[in-house]
């Protein structure tokens, strides 16, 4: 194996590149439409970074990234390709609705630490029988977690058109959450600072994110489970050589992948809406595949790649709002071209970057003093 | 006097921090048979992947039949006439040589290939060349030397005219000796010159025309291997003297106690379609290892003899028989696995190390306690630092595994390295009996003499070491007792005071056949 790559090449560089490449040709699918690209970026930019409430939802939304992208990252790295982040998160966001409509009276210093457990319970429980069938049956787990999200989706239809559902009401809603269950804002626990942040709906549940990134990290490279999972995503005569259980080792890991991808409830259902939307989840899971790839894997890629879809979630909504040549629809573009570009045509641009820097015998010259 | 089929000029390249050629230079001259040698990490492999195009050097230049050429991958190689052996070919199993063979040829017809005129082209080259092997034959019905047998007519059917085979260690097996001399001299005969990279400098010192000696990337020695002696070749190589064949130590008076005992085991074949299972893998085997001795268990490829260590290492289910194993009886139906082992205080260095013993995407320092992870954890149940750091790094300064980097990736390690680490990380736990396959894999002759030494002492302190191989030389250096399998049986049990080398080999091949 020849590594003549410095690190930052293939983590930063390759990534950057790709990025603006996607962006690139967003702009030309603009440009087409007759829209002053300029401006549309600036509204962009300004839309997700350029307030404090904007910036708040740019993090509402990278919270959501966040779990879904963990979720995948973490399966991947056992060789296991959970998408089924749409059915795992929906799940998830169900059990913390009954945890929040059970436990009314329980104050919400208790009912946090209640909900983060119960809606991984849940998430985890919706991964647990792909994960089982993949280790001991041998069905493909692509096909299970897709068929799972399927599952989900039909399910919550049915308990919030009907037994959830609340008397009086049309939308497929379930009841409001309590409101001594919400999650605080992070501009509402702020503000006794003297700081102004403007209404978001970014609330504790980022601060969770961040730490699951954490636990992730320490989880896969410190930890023997991450361990013995990463041996059995890279070669699974080492895993039989090592006395690793495959087997344990999947549904754990599945476990684990839902879990986390279970968390996008507490941000959505507790942290924001307060209710249980049917269609609450709306692609974050499926996202969290192209956040997981944009950010190898890695948690820290994954708070960036994160950051950058939140914004992108942000600023689109900001550009569709205020132009009225362009929908809703722009973010999905925009999104679909990153991940095209970062992932489908990854190493595009590899070589030709290589030549360009004449990085083959520059890093071999410096690497000899 | 013709110009050298290749020649390489001061070639030098470097990875990151660690030079592996320091203008290192080869000529190769046409229809010669070149020997190349050089301790592990010496930068053979290096100097081979670049005039295979695999890497591209940092300065220097290549030449062939004179003329300078730049290869930016294989195939420009291949295209100029030189060819590689793999030492990890991928094959399609399933598919038939031929298919194989065809299968990176570009596609010519539309839609329909027209194939005759290769197949007769082939079938030519096979028959020329007496390959045993017929063009219809899958794959996965062809062991590994004649797997890579195939890759041989694969070069030769691309027009090689320079044939690199590196470490070709079934091809050097006992064997297949005879055979591979043959071939030798019918490629030269064809005007192919060709490149045999290894460590077994008895065989090269026998069958090559030059051989060349490569030291830390640099070209210290070019030599006629009729001028110079066996032990002189292994001094220049290493720098001090090496007794060759690796003189023998025998073990301390008195048996020891009975370790392991075998009665009867026997693993079922792999079941072909709805016919009932195929001839048994195992059949019967019975045996009894004491404490202290060391015991080679031989045979012709797939004679059982791999499958009896995995079976005793818990990698492989018996299906009928018993195991005493310290005073412990496992049977059938006792849970029994690798794991359990490992408590037992068994260690298992198996073969190939790059594609069992570790993991080639981790780094050394993760690899050093692969197999022993439950034993590395900490304080609050995370890996110990010890074992993130220190572990390797001291395991690397004992066993002198180069360069001392834990942080590289295994897989960048040379394959000799590779397997002297593996070993040292068995070596590390104290075993009471130690499995080993092929023990000397890719390893050079100056650390070859340092594991030996190891493996005496370990055996001088009462442990029991049972391991395949496919050198002679080697079993006849290390074992006390040798246990020879044929077709799933153990056919024979010899002390190794009573056994030439001549008779050991007629017994191997006698194995493969039946009464």
């Amino acid at each position: 194996m020849n590594r003549t790559q410095p690190w930052w090449f293939n983590n930063l560089l390759l990534p950057l590149a790709n990025i603006v490449l996607a962006f690139l040709a967003c702009a030309i699918v603009l440009w087409l439409m007759g829209v002053d690209v300029a401006v549309a970026g600036q509204v962009m930019l300004q839309g997700a970074f350029g307030h404090w409430e904007g910036l708040g939802y740019t993090l509402f939304y990278a919270t959501n990234f966040i779990f879904a992208g963990l979720g995948v990252a973490l399966a991947w790295q056992a060789g296991l390709f959970n998408i089924g982040g749409e059915g795992q998160a929906m799940i998830g966001g169900l059990g913390i609705t009954f945890a929040c409509l059970y436990f009314v009276e329980l104050p919400l210093l208790l009912l946090f630490p209640l909900t983060i457990i119960v809606s991984a319970a849940f998430g985890a429980l919706w991964a647990f029988i792909p994960g089982w069938l993949n280790a001991y049956r041998g069905s493909h787990i692509v096909i299970t977690t897709i068929m799972f999200n399927l599952i989900a989706s039909s399910l919550l239809v049915y308990l919030l058109v009907g037994p959830l559902k609340e008397a009086g009401q049309m939308a497929a809603v379930s009841r409001v959450l309590p409101a001594s269950s919400w999650l605080p804002t992070l501009d509402a626990i702020i503000a006794p600072l003297g700081i102004e942040f403007g209404a978001s709906p970014l609330n504790i549940s980022f601060i969770w994110a961040l730490i699951c990134c954490g636990l992730v990290y320490i989880c896969l490279w410190h930890s023997r489970l991450g361990y013995e999972m990463r041996v059995i995503g890279l070669n699974t005569h080492s895993a039989r050589f090592a006395g690793i259980k495959r087997e344990r080792i999947i549904v754990v890991t599945m476990l684990l992948s839902g879990a986390l991808t279970g968390f996008i409830g507490l941000n959505e259902v507790q942290g924001s809406s307060h209710q249980l939307h049917v269609e609450f989840v709306s692609g974050f899971g499926f996202a969290g595949v192209a956040i997981a790839l944009m950010g190898r894997n890695h948690p820290l890629g994954i708070i960036i790649a994160s950051i950058l879809f939140g914004a992108l979630y942000q600023g689109g909504g900001e550009l569709a709002f205020t132009s009225e040549h362009i929908s809703n629809d722009i973010i999905i573009l925009i999104q679909a071209l990153v991940v095209l570009f970062c992932g489908a045509l990854e190493y595009m641009l590899k070589p030709s970057l290589m030549r360009l820097l004449g990085l083959d015998r520059a890093v071999r010259r410096s690497g000899e003093c | 006097m013709l110009a050298p089929a290749l020649e390489l000029r001061n070639i030098n390249k470097s990875y990151d921090r660690n030079i592996a050629l320091d203008g290192a230079s080869i000529s190769i001259a046409p229809g010669s048979i070149h020997g190349l040698i050089g301790e592990n990490g010496a930068g053979k492999s290096s100097l081979m992947q670049v005039a295979y195009g695999l890497v591209s050097p940092d300065h220097g230049e290549i030449l062939i039949d004179g003329a300078i050429v730049e290869f930016s991958d294989p195939e420009q190689a291949i295209e100029h006439g030189i060819g590689m052996l793999h030492q990890q070919a991928n094959w399609l199993e399933q598919l038939s040589v031929f298919d194989n063979i065809m299968l990176v040829e570009p596609v010519t017809g539309f839609l329909y290939q027209d194939n005759n005129q290769a197949r007769r082209k082939l079938e030519l080259l096979r028959r020329e060349f007496g390959f045993s092997f017929s063009l219809a034959t899958k794959i996965s019905q062809l062991n590994y030397s004649q797997r890579q047998l195939v890759d041989v007519l694969r070069s030769l059917y691309r027009g090689v005219r320079v044939l690199i085979l590196d470490e070709p260690l079934a091809l050097l097996s006992s064997d297949q000796a005879d055979y591979l001399n043959k071939l030798l001299v019918l490629l030269k005969l064809q005007g192919i010159s060709v490149i045999v990279v290894s460590h077994k400098l008895a065989v090269l010192h026998q069958l090559c025309d030059v051989i060349s000696v490569i030291k830390t990337g640099q070209m210290i020695a070019c030599i006629d291997p009729k001028q110079l002696s066996l032990i002189q070749l292994s001094k220049l190589m290493v720098g001090r003297e090496i007794n060759l064949p690796h003189p023998r130590q025998e073990k301390l008076d008195g048996a020891g106690t009975v370790l392991l005992q075998l009665d009867d085991i026997t693993v079922k074949g792999f079941k072909r379609g709805r016919k009932s299972a195929s001839m048994p893998r195992l059949s019967k085997v019975s045996a009894k290892f004491y404490g202290a001795e060391i015991v080679a268990c031989v045979g012709l490829p797939n004679a059982g003899q791999e499958l009896f260590i995995d079976v005793i290492a818990g990698m492989a289910r018996f299906n009928l028989g018993s195991l005493k194993l310290f005073e412990q009886s496992i049977s059938t139906t006792t849970r029994y696995n690798i794991k359990k082992a490992r408590q037992l205080g068994i260690a298992y260095a198996p073969n190939p190390v790059w594609e069992i013993g570790l993991v080639e995407q981790f780094s050394m320092a993760e690899s050093a306690y692969l197999g022993y992870q439950e034993r590395s954890v900490g304080r609050w149940g995370l890996i110990s630092r010890r074992h993130k750091n220190v572990h390797c790094a001291q395991l690397m300064q004992q066993w002198d595994i180069r360069p001392a980097l834990p942080t590289m990736l295994s897989g960048s390690f040379s394959g000799g390295n590779q397997q002297k680490m593996v070993l040292a990380r068995e070596f590390a736990q104290n075993p009471r009996l130690l499995l080993l396959n092929q023990p000397t894999h890719g390893v050079d002759a100056g650390a070859v003499e340092h594991i030996y030494r190891r493996l005496f002492e370990l055996r001088d302190s009462g442990a029991t070491i049972i391991f395949c191989s496919n050198d002679l030389d080697e079993v006849m250096s290390l074992a006390d007792r040798v246990c020879i399998f044929g077709q799933g049986r153990l056919i024979k049990v010899a002390d190794m005071s009573s056994l030439t080398k001549s008779q050991l080999s007629l017994d191997i091949i006698n194995g493969g056949h039946d009464e």
